[in-house]
């Protein structure tokens, strides 16, 4: 089967060489008009990032409204989202002082954080029910995995690495610092790289 | 208007359409006869219409292929009759991605018969070859869905054990108990990895009114661990009376960081007393993103601080301010963002790299003036953090021990 053929958006690859030209000699110096200019194209984003929020916002209401006007499912959810979006609006539009109103920083402080928190700390359990599914000896290559992870885990943890017998925590160190680091620094530039191919290769029409 | 059969499923598809609307079929090089229902014909066999371009990836096209869900197509007219004959489906509601339907067709439970005659409408159509119970079983197969397909041949599947969540909620729940009744835990002595003290010397060599650009970029579902690090960092950037510009590039970012400079300076009060400042605190909220992280290059800088729970964080801070302001950068992180930037500290790129609870801790050293309460909060939070690890470890170890003793064993 023959690849279909490559088209490139030649709108698209315009905007790439003019953003590398400005990006490139707005770093250089003895170009301050060219950083001018960057500037200003930052300051356009963050209008338009602004209007982007916005726009998220009211497609979230709509789309909600939408669940509650036809009584789709958990609809009840749906509402209790649009009231506290317009509890909260309303606390900081109403409120002389803002975003710093008291109202807008006690739903932060009292339901906003400490639901975000609760929400982050149950990665904590799915984390260890995945490693207590993974970590087996039986398991394919997991043996490799589960020797680490039971010396880099016990060195680390400051009353349980008083217990090992001395020079483990060198070890452990040594593979955190040598071979962990190499394939640290690997997957870094290699993601890094396979991000600007890829981001050329949308640019230019070949992805 | 003429219409273009699906070789696989047998659904009638706008003509000159790549793919088939009901079960995503390639309809690309197939040329079947066109449908007209003016005239009704018969459309051709689709294995015959198949057999010419049959690829690896589409076994269906080939001619005589079965799959397991053997539906015969509707290879002669009187197959098409009862397939046209049996109600229309409802007409699907409105996608935000219409032609993309998967591989079954959609499940007409409400025209399915209860018992085991054989499958046909009110109206009398044609029996179809399949009996309702023997769709059911196919569809709840496919979907896993067995309140579809209730009968002996499906058994439920077992039901889970709660014991591995049970017993790390019971553990976790000991330790509370214990940290709260004030029982002397063993918490061990704080790790010491390098780049706090260098962090503490870039901070402690700002002079007076030194610009110091602070990126705030942790939002509260972090909050617990990052508000313990930030702390002692702040404190220490409030004592040398320096130009703090605070940006965030979070939504919520702004609120969390007014709330963690309210907590410090409460703890301040009477330092600030003596000096008489009163501070208004002012955070800039950035929309857009990392896309407009470069517009921060622009400003001078003697330091900049990350305070961020993620490595990304720092990284792209590094790569878009960094090489054009020049302004030395110090990352305060969490301890699962510490090991990817490991490298920029050694590289020269970070001047400090302060990280979790150990971090924090030692800070507090360096500054001298470690509060009680800051003190109470890192033990809690280290003797918890080491006792989650003890159990973690404790699970892993006794759950390899059992399988090894009771010889099961897991494939991968």
């Amino acid at each position: 089967m023959s690849s279909p053929p490559v088209r490139t958006n030649w709108v698209f690859a315009i905007l790439l060489v003019v953003a590398l030209v400005f990006v490139a000699l707005g770093r250089l110096p003895g170009w301050p008009g060219f950083s001018t200019v960057t500037r200003t194209g930052y300051t356009w984003a963050v209008l338009l990032g602004g209007v982007a929020l916005l726009l998220g916002i009211i497609n979230v209401l709509w789309l909600h409204i939408r669940r509650i006007a036809l009584g789709q499912r958990d609809w009840g959810l749906s509402l209790v989202l649009v009231a506290v979006l317009v509890a909260v609006v309303s606390s900081g539009l109403l409120n002389p002082a803002g975003a710093t109103s008291p109202l807008l920083e006690w739903i932060f402080d009292a339901v906003i954080a400490p639901g975000q928190a609760a929400l982050f700390a149950l990665l904590v359990f799915f984390m260890a029910a995945a490693a207590f599914q993974y970590l087996r000896i039986g398991r394919r290559g997991s043996a490799w995995l589960l020797a680490g992870f039971l010396l880099i885990l016990a060195a680390q943890t400051p009353f349980i690495s008083t217990w090992l017998p001395p020079g483990s925590t060198g070890v452990a160190n040594w593979f955190l610092n040598v071979p962990v680091m190499a394939a640290l620094r690997g997957v870094l530039l290699g993601g890094s790289l396979a991000l600007l191919v890829v981001g050329l290769r949308l640019l230019t029409g070949r992805l | 208007m003429g219409a273009t059969l699906c070789p696989h499923c047998g659904t009638p598809n706008r003509t000159g359409a790549n793919f088939c609307n009901r079960c995503g079929a390639d309809l690309r090089g197939e040329t079947p006869p066109p449908v007209d229902p003016a005239v009704g014909a018969a459309p051709e066999a689709p294995g015959d219409a198949a057999s010419e371009s049959a690829s690896p990836a589409q076994p269906w096209l080939a001619p005589g292929f079965l799959g397991a869900d053997d539906a015969p197509y509707a290879d002669d007219e009187e197959d098409l009759a009862a397939l046209d004959a049996l109600p229309p489906l409802p007409a699907p509601a409105a996608r935000l991605v219409s032609g993309v339907q998967g591989l079954l067709d959609p499940i007409r439970v409400a025209v399915m018969p209860q018992d085991d005659a054989p499958t046909s409408d009110a109206a009398g159509a044609p029996e179809l070859p399949f009996s309702a119970e023997q769709l059911r079983r196919v569809r709840a197969l496919l979907v896993e869905d067995p309140m579809l397909a209730p009968g002996p041949a499906l058994r439920p599947a077992p039901a889970r054990s709660l014991w591995l969540p049970v017993l790390f909620l019971s553990f976790g729940l000991s330790v509370a108990l214990l940290l709260g009744s004030g029982w002397p835990l063993p918490a061990g002595a704080p790790m010491l990895w390098q780049g706090v003290d260098r962090g503490f010397a870039a901070v402690d060599h700002l002079q007076q009114g030194a610009r110091v650009q602070l990126l705030w970029a942790y939002d509260p579902a972090t909050a617990g661990e990052m508000e313990l690090v930030t702390a002692p960092v702040l404190r220490h950037l409030l004592a040398r009376d320096v130009t703090l510009d605070v940006v965030s590039l979070l939504p919520n970012g702004p609120a969390t960081a007014r709330r963690v400079f309210a907590a410090v300076e409460a703890e301040r009060l009477p330092d600030l007393s003596a000096i008489g400042v009163h501070r208004t605190l002012a955070v800039r909220f950035l929309p857009g993103g990392v896309t407009v992280l470069p517009l921060l290059s622009a400003e001078r800088a003697d330091l900049a601080v990350i305070f961020g729970a993620q490595a990304e964080d720092v990284q792209q801070w590094l790569e878009q301010v960094a090489p054009v302001n020049r302004a030395p950068v110090l990352a305060v992180t969490s301890a699962g963002a510490d090991p990817p930037l490991r490298p920029f500290l050694d590289s020269g790129q970070l001047v400090g790299l302060v990280s979790g609870y150990d971090g924090a801790y030692h800070y507090y050293e360096l500054l001298g003036e470690t509060p009680p309460a800051a003190v109470r909060s890192l033990r809690t939070q280290l003797v918890g953090q080491g006792y989650g690890a003890l159990a973690l470890l404790a699970i892993i170890v006794l759950g390899n021990l059992a399988a090894l003793l009771t010889g099961r064993r897991q494939d991968g």
